[in-house]
C-alpha cells in the first residue's frame, strides 16, 4: 500500500506494570512532537510482554518481527513480572542502523555495557557483525525530514530486563476497590435498555468482545487473537482464543460468536442494533475460527464490534440478561444493592490474566458532594466521574489524591434546529457560532476543564483535526450576519435539559448571544423524559445544549434529516458512505471532509468536549485517562 | 344549722405570732395579695375556730377567691401574698412556704372544693382512682387495695348510688352534681381540719344545689372540720354558715354572726347587698334595687374607704381609711357612716341609681 | 368500644379502596406511553405494541385495575417496566430502609421533644424556658438536609468518627449499619424534634391551665407530679396527632436526606421512577405510601380511643 510520506508508523509496546502508564503518558507527547514537525503518527499498540506470556504462553507472537519490520519506530515501555521467569523469552530481532534516542532511562549513551538483570534503561548500541544481539531498550526517532534516513531498531524483549514495577505484591492480592459513579444502571440488559450506565459497568469487565479499544482508540485483540480481511474487504476471518469460558461454565466457541452477532438484529431492541445491519452472514468455520461476511465493505463495522453490539454472549446464558449477565470477562456480578451499589467479583476460571482487584464495587451517588465526601472519608477509592469541576480544588493540592484529566467522546453541543425556525437560515447559524466565545464559556461554566473542539470529532478518533479556528469569536461579524439574514427580530428558544453542564452553560450562551444582538428565551425540560420527547423526538426547539457521549456519533446525530438536528445534507451523507466503504485511508480523508462540512454549514456549535475527570487515591494505578468507549475498563486497575 | 360552741373570746386583732386560743384552726393576719405594685387583697384579718362554718361573701372582683387561694398557697405565679396564715397542727406559716411543705398540707390539713365541677376531674382517669390518689399521697391508707375500698366508701358517703360501679367510671359518665360529690369526697377523704369551698354550688342546677350544700355541711360536721365558704349568694351563706365576712375591694368591710349581719347590717355596702337581694322591693319605676355604679377593676379601688365612690353617705372623711370597729370577738365593721344601731330591720334603705353622687 | 373499632376498620378499608382508584385513574390519564418510554425514542412501533401487550396495557381499564389490585393484595406485583426485574423485592428492600431511617428519626425526635417541650411549658415565663424556645425556633428553621450537611462536615469529614454516607443492611454488618444510621437519623430526628417540641409545649401549656391540674395540686401533688400523673395523658392527644402527620410526611419527605446520605430508601425510589417514567413502579410506591398514611391514621384513632375514654362512647 502506498504510504503517505507524512505518516510516521509507530509501534507501541506498553508491556507490564507501570509500562502501560508511562506509555499512555508518552504517546500524547510523541504525537504532539511529531505533529509539530508536520508528521502524522500512525500508532499501533501491541500487548506483548509478561502478561501475554502468562495469558498465551509467549511474550510475543511468532510473527512479531514481521509486524515491526515495516514500522518507523518502536516505543517500548517496560516488561517484567515477578511471577514470570527471567530469560525465558528472548526474542531476537534484526537490527538496522542505529538511530537517535528521544528518551532514555538514565544510562550512559553509547557505552557498551552488558547488564542482564535489572530494571532500567540500559541502552546499548547494537552489535555490528550482523549477529543477533540483545538489545534492551531503544527509543528511536525518525530523522528530521529531508534526510530521508530511516532508522529502525527493533526491540528485543528480555523479560526481566526492566523493572516493571510490581503491580501486586504477591500477585493475587485480596484487594478490593470502591469506585464512585453517578448513573446507576436500570438493569443489566444493554440489548434492550438505552443509556451508557450498563455498558460502563459490564463491558470489558463482565462481557468481552472479539476486539476491544485501547486507551489510544486503537482496536486491539480480545477474544479474537487476530483477524484478516479478505481482498474485497467484505469478509473478516477471526481467530479466537482457545480456552475462554463463560461465567456459567460453558466454553466460548465460534458458534457463540456467530450467535451473538446474529442475535443483535433479531433480539436487540435498542437503536444501536442497526450497526449490525451490514452483516450478511456470520459462520463458525471451526470452534476457533469465525467468518463474518458483510453486505458491503464497512470500516465502521469492526470499530462497532468493540462497542456493546460486539459483546459475546453464551448460547446458554441469555435468558436472564436483566439480572444475571453471563460473559467471558474477568469479573462476574456478585451483588446488586439497588439504588446503592454493584459489586463485581473476580472469577477464578477466567481465561486471561487475572485483574489485580479481587472485588470492585461500583457505588452510585446522585449528589456530587456526597461522592466527594465519600472519597475524603475513605468509603470509595476513586471518583469515576467528577461532576462538579469547581470542587476539584479540594483534591488538587492534596498529596493523598491524584486528579486525572483526559478526554471523552462527549461533545457538548449547542444544537441548532436546521429544519425549522430562524435557525433554518445558514447565516443565522453562522452568526450563532461567531457569537460564542468558547474559551470564556468553558472557563465560566466548567472551570476551564475540557477541550475546545470545532466539529463532532474528539481527539481520540483517527481522523481528528483541529477545526477550532474556523469560527473564531467575533461579535461584530455575528451581528452583521444576523442582520443580513433578516431574522434579527425573532426570539430563539433555548431549551435546556436538567443536566449540570446544560444549566451551567445555558446562561452563559444566552448572555453571549444577547450581546451579539440575538433575542433568546431560556427554559428547562426535565431530563430524560420531557427533553427526549420535546426536543429529541418532536424537534420542538430552536437551540438546546446536550452532550452526545456515544463514540463516533457524527452519523447518528447529523446523518439523517429525521434526526433531531434536522440537518439535511446529501453531500454529508455521501461523504460518510465513502468513509465507511472505502479503505482505511479513504475513511480518514472522507471523515475529515465530513467534519469540515459540518463545521462550515454550522450544523451545530460545538461548545467543548467534556473532560474525563477522575480523582483517586494516590496509590491506584491503571485508571483510564481518556474515555474512548462506553466501558469503564477495570481490568487494568491496580494498587501500587 | 347548729351554732358553733361558744369559745373563749379571741381578739380579732391578735398578734400575728400567737395562735390565739387552742381552738383556732385558721388564723389569718395582715394578708395582702399584690401583683406588680397593685394590691388586690389588702389587710385581711380573721380567725376560724374548730368546727366553725364561716362564709365569705362579696361580688366578683372583691378578692374573696384570692383570699382562699392564698390560704391554700395556690395563687397564680404573678401574684404575691404577704402576711401570715397559720393553721393548727402545722408548724410553719403557710404564706411563703415552699412547695414541699405546702404539698404535705394540701389535701390533708386543708382541702378545697372549687366552683366548676365539670372540669375539676381528670377526664382520662377513673373516679375511684382519683379519690384513692389523695389517700395514697398522704399515706392515710397503706396500699392500693385499702385505698380503693376507702374510695368506694367515700362515694357512698357522698350519696352516689352503686359506689363500687361508680368508682370504675370516668368523670364524663357523671352529671355536674355527681361530679361535685366526687370532688367533695376527695376533699373530705383525709378528714381535713379546714375545708375551703369556693362557690361549690354556683354552677349546679338549683334543685341539686340544696342537696349538695347539705352534703357539704354534714360532711364537715361529721368530721368536726372548720369550713371557709366563699360565695356571692346570701341565701346559701344563710343556710350553710354561722358567721359571715363581707369583702369589698379586697378588704373585709364587715363581719359577724350571719343573722346579725343580715338583719342589722352596719356597713353601707352590706346594706346595699341585703337590699339588692330582696326581690320584693321595687322603686317607683318598677325596677329592682341595686347598688349604684359598678365594681372598679381590681387594684383600682379608691384610696381611703374602698366603697366611697358608690356610697350615698360618703363624705370627705371617707377619703381616709376607716378603722375597724369591733362589735364583738369576731365581728365588726369599718365604716365612717354605718347604718344606725337600731336601723330598720329587714331590708336596708333602698337606694337608687343616683346614689353615687356625693 | 368494639363498635368504634369496627367503624375505624371499615373506614380504613374504604379509604384504601378509594385511594387505589384515584392512583390508578391518575396514572392512566398521565400523558406518555409507558411502553414507548421504556423502549426509548427510536423503538419501532411493532416493538412498542409488543411491549404494550406484554405489560397488559391493551386490556380494558377495569381489567387492568383489578389485575393490579390482585397483584398488590397477593404480594405479587410483577415486574418493573424499566428494569424488567420484580418490583416486590425492590419495594420491600427500600421500605425496610425507609422504616429504619424514619423510625429511628422519630424516636430521636420524641426523646428530644417530650422532655424539652414539658420544660419549656412549665418554665414558659422564665429565662430558661425562653432560651429553650429560641433554640427550638432555630431547629424549626433549619431544614433537615442542612443539618445533615453540617453533621457530615463536622463528624464525618472533619473528625472522621462516622461514615459520610452509605447504607448497609443490619444483617450484613450490624456495626457499620449502626454507624451509618447515626448521622441521618440525627438530622431527621433533631429537626423533627424541634417541630414536635413546639407542639408538646403548646399541649402542655393548655393542660397546665386546666382545672383538674388545680384539683391535683389541691390534693397535695407537687407541680411536676401533677403534670406527669394527670397532664401527660391528656396532652398526648394533640401530640399523637402531630406525630402521625410527621410520620406520614416523612415517609417520602426523607428523600432529601436519602440523597445527601446516599441511602436507598422509598423516597428516592419514587423520584427515580417518576424520572424514568416507570409508571407501574410509581403506581405501586404511591399506593404503598397511601396505605402507610392511612394505616398510621388508623392506628392514631385507636390510640385516641385508648387515651381518652370520652371518645369511646360517643358524645355523652
Amino acid at each position: 500500500m502506498t504510504r503517505d510520506p507524512e505518516v510516521v508508523r509507530l509501534v507501541v509496546i506498553p508491556g507490564d506494570g507501570i509500562g502501560p502508564e508511562v506509555v499512555a503518558a508518552t504517546v500524547p507527547t510523541l504525537r504532539t512532537a511529531l505533529e509539530a514537525e508536520g508528521h502524522r503518527p500512525d500508532v499501533t499498540s501491541y500487548d506483548w510482554g509478561g502478561e501475554r506470556y502468562l495469558r498465551q504462553g509467549a511474550a510475543m507472537p511468532a510473527d512479531a518481527a514481521d509486524l515491526v519490520r515495516k514500522t518507523d519506530a518502536v516505543l517500548f515501555g517496560a516488561v517484567g513480572r515477578p511471577d514470570v521467569p527471567e530469560h525465558e523469552h528472548l526474542v531476537i530481532v534484526r537490527e538496522n542502523t542505529e538511530g537517535e534516542y528521544v528518551a532514555r532511562r538514565p544510562a550512559p549513551y553509547g557505552r557498551p555495557r552488558r547488564q542482564r538483570h535489572h530494571g532500567g534503561g540500559d541502552i546499548r548500541r547494537p552489535a555490528h557483525d550482523g549477529k543477533p544481539g540483545m538489545v534492551r531498550m531503544r527509543y528511536t526517532r525518525r530523522l528530521v525530514r529531508g534526510t530521508g534516513t530511516l532508522a529502525a531498531t527493533f526491540a528485543c524483549l528480555l523479560l526481566a530486563a526492566c523493572s516493571a514495577g510490581s503491580t501486586a505484591s504477591g500477585g493475587t492480592g485480596k484487594n478490593a476497590l470502591n469506585i464512585g459513579l453517578t448513573a446507576e444502571p436500570a438493569n443489566f440488559d444493554f440489548t434492550k435498555t438505552e443509556g451508557a450506565a450498563i455498558s460502563q459497568a459490564l463491558l470489558y469487565n463482565v462481557y468481552e468482545n472479539l476486539v476491544k479499544l485501547d486507551q489510544s482508540g486503537k482496536i486491539r485483540p480480545q477474544l479474537a487473537t487476530s483477524w484478516t480481511l479478505s481482498k474485497d474487504r467484505k469478509t473478516y476471518t477471526f481467530h479466537l482464543v482457545k480456552n475462554a469460558r463463560f461465567s456459567n461454565g460453558a466454553p466460548f466457541t465460534a458458534k457463540d460468536a456467530a450467535f451473538s452477532i446474529e442475535r443483535v438484529s433479531s433480539d436487540w431492541t435498542i437503536a444501536q442494533k442497526a450497526q449490525m445491519d451490514v452483516v450478511d452472514t456470520a459462520r463458525a468455520v471451526s470452534p476457533t475460527e469465525l467468518k463474518v461476511t458483510l453486505k458491503r465493505p464497512s470500516n465502521d463495522w469492526l470499530y462497532r464490534m468493540t462497542t456493546r453490539v460486539g459483546a459475546m454472549f453464551s448460547r446458554t446464558g441469555v435468558d436472564k440478561l436483566a439480572t444475571e449477565p453471563v460473559g467471558t470477562g474477568p469479573y462476574a456480578v456478585r451483588k446488586w444493592n439497588r439504588g446503592d451499589s454493584i459489586t463485581l467479583a473476580r472469577r477464578h476460571d477466567y481465561w486471561g490474566r487475572e485483574p489485580h482487584f479481587a472485588s470492585v464495587t461500583l457505588k452510585y451517588f446522585k449528589d456530587p458532594t456526597a461522592m466527594n465526601n465519600a472519597l475524603l472519608t475513605g468509603t470509595i477509592n476513586v471518583i469515576g466521574t467528577m461532576q462538579s469541576p469547581d470542587s476539584l480544588y479540594r483534591f488538587a493540592n492534596n498529596p493523598k489524591y491524584k486528579v486525572i484529566e483526559g478526554t471523552t467522546n462527549g461533545e457538548v453541543i449547542l444544537s441548532l434546529n436546521n429544519g425549522s425556525g430562524p435557525l433554518k437560515h445558514p447565516k443565522v447559524r453562522q452568526a450563532v457560532r461567531y457569537a460564542i466565545d468558547h474559551k470564556a464559556l468553558m472557563d465560566t461554566c466548567w472551570a476551564g476543564r475540557g477541550k475546545l473542539i470545532g466539529s463532532m470529532v474528539p481527539p481520540t478518533d483517527p481522523w481528528y483535526q483541529n477545526l477550532t479556528n474556523e469560527y473564531p469569536y467575533n461579535r461584530d461579524k455575528a451581528r452583521k450576519l444576523l442582520e443580513e439574514s433578516g431574522q434579527a427580530g425573532r426570539t430563539l428558544r433555548l431549551r435546556l435539559p436538567t443536566l449540570p453542564y446544560a444549566t451551567a452553560c445555558g446562561t452563559v450562551v444566552k448572555s453571549q448571544l444577547e450581546q451579539a444582538g440575538f433575542k433568546v428565551k431560556l427554559d428547562q425540560l426535565e431530563f430524560p423524559a420531557a427533553w427526549l420527547t420535546t426536543v429529541f423526538k418532536n424537534a420542538d426547539y430552536d437551540m438546546s445544549i446536550i452532550s452526545h457521549v456515544e463514540p463516533r456519533d457524527m452519523q447518528a446525530v447529523f446523518g439523517s434529516k429525521t434526526s433531531y438536528t434536522r440537518y439535511d445534507s446529501p453531500e454529508f451523507r455521501a461523504l460518510l458512505k465513502k468513509a465507511d466503504q472505502g479503505t482505511q485511508q479513504e475513511q480518514i480523508t472522507a471523515m475529515r471532509a465530513a467534519a469540515r462540512l459540518l463545521s462550515k454549514d454550522a450544523a451545530a456549535d460545538w461548545l467543548f468536549l467534556l473532560p474525563n475527570l477522575m480523582v483517586a487515591n494516590k496509590d491506584i494505578t491503571g485508571l483510564p485517562v481518556n474515555t474512548v468507549s462506553e466501558s469503564l475498563d477495570l481490568t487494568g486497575l491496580g494498587r501500587s | 344549722m347548729t351554732p358553733a360552741p361558744d369559745t373563749a373570746p379571741a381578739s380579732a386583732a391578735g398578734s400575728p405570732d400567737s395562735p390565739g386560743s387552742p381552738d383556732d384552726v385558721l388564723t389569718v393576719r395582715n394578708l395582702d395579695v399584690a401583683v406588680g405594685g397593685r394590691k388586690l387583697v389588702e389587710d385581711v384579718d380573721f380567725t376560724i375556730r374548730a368546727g366553725e362554718r364561716v362564709g365569705l361573701i362579696g361580688e366578683s372582683g372583691s378578692g374573696k377567691s384570692l383570699t382562699a387561694l392564698s390560704v391554700m398557697g395556690l395563687l397564680p405565679e404573678e401574684l404575691r401574698a404577704t402576711g401570715s396564715v397559720r393553721l393548727a397542727g402545722v408548724g410553719h406559716d403557710l404564706v411563703g412556704a415552699d412547695e414541699a411543705r405546702m404539698s404535705r398540707v394540701r389535701g390533708k390539713e386543708i382541702a378545697m372544693v372549687f366552683q366548676e365541677p365539670m372540669t375539676a376531674l381528670n377526664p382520662t382517669m377513673k373516679v375511684g382512682r382519683q379519690i384513692a390518689e389523695v389517700l395514697l399521697i398522704h399515706r392515710t391508707r397503706p396500699d392500693r387495695a385499702s385505698a380503693r375500698a376507702a374510695a368506694v366508701e367515700l362515694l357512698a358517703q357522698v350519696g352516689l348510688p352503686d359506689p363500687a360501679v361508680a368508682a370504675d367510671a370516668y368523670p364524663h359518665q357523671f352529671s355536674g352534681g355527681q361530679r361535685q360529690r366526687v370532688v367533695l369526697a376527695i376533699a373530705l377523704a383525709n378528714d381535713p381540719a379546714l375545708l375551703v369551698c369556693d362557690e361549690p354550688t354556683t354552677a349546679l342546677d338549683v334543685t341539686v344545689q340544696a342537696r349538695v350544700l347539705d352534703l357539704i355541711v354534714r360532711g364537715v360536721q361529721d368530721r368536726r372540720s372548720a369550713m371557709l365558704f366563699i360565695t356571692h349568694d346570701l341565701a346559701v351563706v344563710a343556710t350553710a354558715c354561722e358567721r359571715v365576712m363581707v369583702m369589698y375591694g379586697g378588704r373585709v368591710v364587715e363581719s359577724g354572726p350571719v343573722r346579725e349581719v343580715f338583719t342589722r347590717p352596719r356597713h353601707r355596702y352590706t346594706q346595699g347587698l341585703i337590699g339588692a337581694s330582696d326581690l320584693t322591693v321595687v322603686d317607683d319605676r318598677g325596677r329592682l334595687v341595686t347598688i349604684g355604679g359598678s365594681v372598679p377593676p381590681a387594684g383600682e379601688f379608691p384610696a381611703g374607704c374602698v366603697f366611697r365612690n358608690r356610697c350615698a353617705q360618703a363624705t370627705e372623711v371617707c377619703a381616709t381609711r376607716p378603722e375597724w370597729v369591733a362589735t364583738g370577738p369576731d365581728s365588726g365593721y369599718a365604716c365612717f357612716h354605718p347604718v344606725s344601731g337600731s336601723g330598720t330591720p329587714g331590708t336596708g334603705t333602698p337606694t337608687n341609681q343616683e346614689a353615687g353622687r356625693g | 368500644m368494639i363498635v368504634r373499632l369496627a367503624q375505624r376498620i371499615a373506614i380504613l378499608l374504604a379509604s384504601l379502596a378509594v385511594s387505589s382508584v384515584l392512583v390508578f385513574a391518575f396514572m392512566a390519564v398521565l400523558p406518555g406511553d409507558p411502553a414507548r418510554v421504556a423502549l426509548g425514542t427510536s423503538a419501532s412501533d411493532t416493538a412498542v405494541a409488543q411491549l404494550r401487550e406484554q405489560f397488559g396495557l391493551d386490556r380494558p381499564l377495569v381489567e387492568q385495575y383489578l389485575s393490579w389490585i390482585h397483584g398488590l393484595v397477593t404480594f405479587d406485583p410483577g415486574n418493573s417496566y424499566i428494569s424488567h426485574t420484580p418490583i416486590g423485592p425492590q419495594i420491600s428492600d427500600r421500605l425496610q430502609v425507609t422504616l429504619w431511617l424514619v423510625g429511628t428519626g422519630m424516636v430521636i425526635a420524641c426523646i428530644v421533644a417530650i422532655p424539652m417541650g414539658m420544660v419549656m411549658a412549665v418554665r414558659h415565663r422564665k429565662p430558661s424556658g425562653l432560651i429553650l424556645s429560641a433554640l427550638s425556633q432555630i431547629g424549626v428553621a433549619v431544614p433537615a438536609f442542612l443539618a445533615g450537611i453540617l453533621l457530615i462536615t463536622v463528624f464525618a469529614v472533619g473528625l472522621g468518627w462516622l461514615p459520610a454516607n452509605g447504607w448497609t443492611p443490619p444483617v450484613e454488618d450490624p456495626v457499620l449499619f449502626l454507624k451509618q444510621l447515626v448521622l441521618p437519623a440525627l438530622s431527621l430526628g433533631v429537626v423533627q424534634g424541634a417541630v414536635l417540641t413546639r407542639y408538646v409545649r403548646s399541649a402542655v401549656l393548655d393542660v397546665l391551665r386546666e382545672d383538674y391540674l388545680r384539683t391535683a395540686r389541691a390534693k397535695g401533688l407537687r407541680p411536676t407530679q401533677a403534670l406527669l400523673r394527670h397532664g401527660l395523658r391528656n396532652a398526648a392527644v394533640p401530640v399523637v396527632t402531630v406525630l402521625a402527620l410527621q410520620l406520614a410526611t416523612l415517609l417520602v419527605g426523607a428523600v432529601v436526606i436519602e440523597r445527601v446520605f446516599v441511602i436507598p430508601g422509598l423516597g428516592s425510589l419514587l423520584l427515580d421512577s417518576v424520572s424514568n417514567r416507570d409508571l407501574i413502579l410509581v403506581q405501586d410506591v404511591v399506593m404503598i405510601i397511601a396505605t402507610a398514611v392511612l394505616l398510621v391514621n388508623f392506628l392514631v384513632d385507636i390510640v385516641y380511643l385508648l387515651i381518652d375514654p370520652r371518645l369511646r362512647v360517643g358524645a355523652s
